[in-house]
């Protein structure tokens, strides 16, 4: 077995379940019973035993029909949510050492921390832009504060160096900096994400979780954002998790590939070999539906 | 002459989900031999698996059974058909080529930027010189000097197959394979083509090809593999 290099991220048998649970659960839900809902206690079985590594320099895309966990992954793994069991690994290599807490997270499990190192860890080590630039972003607030909130999360005090770095991370994402003391709420949409990027940019992050970042923009400015992420990630040697439907964007994007339903990743792959050789009947059936 | 593929007892079986689990054999037992610094020519007739063999290589397809070993630079001797994905991608970056008859565009980047990425992101060359790298490449393949800034996605089907040859020839992979390169090219640009092929060749890496064209095959071919009768059939006489 070859290795180069540990893997930036590591998670094993994520499990995460809304409502009740009981021993049933598992077993009974998934795509032989076709539904994510237990039968016999009535929970959702958003994510089931799921587990996968993230390398350094990676983007891992993930997608699935609507309802199938993907956006329940995303956030547990962005530690916003909770898992109901499972376990999550990350490695900090000695040169991007940053934060006096890095080596406190040494082959622990993540979620099994206390609240105050995971949001030390989720503020200095992580990124995340939302489907809903409304969940990301605090719309009253100035583009610059928005940035500076995580930043000041992730220990930084310095007012003049937080807009410096403000106002060259809304220049890279091209938003013109002048508008950079206006509150998102007057900004397109695509400015939003944008903004939102930025945001997610700003703690230098080792891995960058982006949920369907492009639904809902034109094409253009899909494009634009699009490109944007490309040459952030070679930039910036970012690790990346792209959750979409459009396998498009997956196909530009991801390197390898995983496909939800009902809670479990029904196939990984390379992405070209989910795209031209998918094996199982729902990738199958997604991938021919493509337009 | 050193081996740098060996391909032993390759199945490769589509199973259609959608069309009630009906079967597909693409590749039944296929068992064949590549050397370094050939020109390997994959013949036989449509649907008899050219390409299934190259994208079982570049394991754009899962190989079903068998294996196929490959002679890494890197890794040393590995089986690209149950190789771990994060070792096929560092080796699709590092050492192994595929030329599509596709370009895959990419939105927003020119075309010059497109030829010289592979570059960037292998060698750690200057972008400077990559782009003028590529400009010469793409000259040498007749590309308009207009063109060269922009988008491929308003280039014709000919325009395109060039810039995605250029792609993948400028970083001198060790092993490439080319899926139909020259369909839509005209005779003059595809000769070019094939004199890139053998430049390449001679610098040491090794090309399997398919051809639609079987003079085209014949004549860049050191050896030809005929898949039908699954014997190698000498490249310049004796077809």
């Amino acid at each position: 077995m070859i290795q180069s290099g540990a893997p930036v991220l590591r998670v094993k048998d994520l499990t995460k379940i809304y409502g009740s649970g009981c021993p049933h659960c598992l077993k009974a839900t998934g795509p032989d019973y076709g539904t994510n809902i237990c039968s016999h206690c009535g929970a959702v079985v958003a994510c089931a035993d799921i587990s996968f590594d993230l390398y350094t320099d990676e983007v891992l895309g993930i997608v699935g029909e609507s309802g199938s966990g993907k956006s329940s992954l995303i956030r547990i793994l962005h530690l916003d949510d909770e898992a109901t069991s499972g376990q999550m690994y990350l490695t900090i290599s000695p040169d991007t050492k940053i934060d006096t807490c890095d080596s406190v997270y040494k082959n622990k499990n993540v979620f099994a921390l206390s609240p105050f190192l995971k949001r030390r860890l989720r503020n200095s080590r992580m990124g995340i832009v939302y489907q809903n630039p409304y969940m990301g972003l605090r719309m009253g607030v100035s583009a610059g504060g928005n940035i500076a909130e995580r930043l000041i999360a992730a220990g930084w005090r310095n007012i003049k160096k937080m807009r410096e770095r403000s106002s060259y991370l809304l220049d890279k994402t091209e938003i013109p900096v002048q508008r950079m003391d206006e509150p998102p709420r007057n900004f397109s949409g695509g400015m939003q994400q944008r903004v939102q990027i930025s945001k997610s940019l700003s703690n230098n992050p080792l891995v960058l979780f982006f949920d369907e970042v492009t639904s809902g923009l034109d094409l253009s400015v899909q494009a634009r954002v699009l490109d944007l992420v490309r040459s952030l990630q070679k930039d910036f040697k970012l690790s990346f998790i792209v959750v979409s439907h459009d396998l498009g964007v997956i196909r530009l994007l991801t390197s390898r590939t995983m496909v939800m339903k009902y809670g479990r990743v029904v196939e990984s792959g390379l992405t070209d070999q989910i795209l031209e050789d998918p094996h199982n009947a729902y990738t199958q059936l997604l991938v021919s539906s493509q337009l | 002459m050193n081996k740098l593929l060996n391909i032993n007892g390759l199945v490769k079986r589509f199973v259609l989900h959608t069309r009630g689990g009906k079967i597909i054999d693409a590749l039944k037992d296929l068992s064949l031999e590549v050397r370094a610094g050939e020109i390997y020519g994959l013949s036989g007739p449509s649907g008899s698996g050219k390409s299934t063999i190259l994208k079982c290589i570049y394991r754009t397809y899962m190989p079903t059974h068998g294996a196929i070993w490959y002679e890494s630079s890197h890794y040393g001797k590995v089986d690209l058909a149950s190789l771990s994905e994060h070792a096929i991608i560092d080796l699709r970056k590092r050492e192994i080529g595929f030329v599509s008859q596709f370009l895959k565009i990419i939105p927003r980047v020119s075309a010059v930027d497109i030829v010289a990425e592979p570059l960037l992101s292998r060698n750690g060359i200057s972008p400077e010189k990559a782009r003028l790298k590529a400009i010469h490449l793409l000259e040498r393949l007749h590309i308009s000097s207009q063109l060269f800034d922009a988008y491929p996605v308003t280039f014709s089907g000919g325009e395109q197959q060039r810039v995605n040859i250029a792609r993948a020839v400028i970083w001198r992979p060790k092993l490439l394979l080319v899926d139909e390169p020259i369909a839509s090219l005209d005779q003059l640009t595809a000769s070019i083509v094939l004199d890139i092929f053998n430049e390449i060749r001679n610098e040491g890496t090794t090309i399997i090809s398919v051809f639609h064209d079987t003079g085209m095959l014949r004549t860049v071919s050191d050896r030809i593999y005929d898949l039908e009768r699954g014997v190698y059939t000498d490249g310049l006489c004796n077809l």
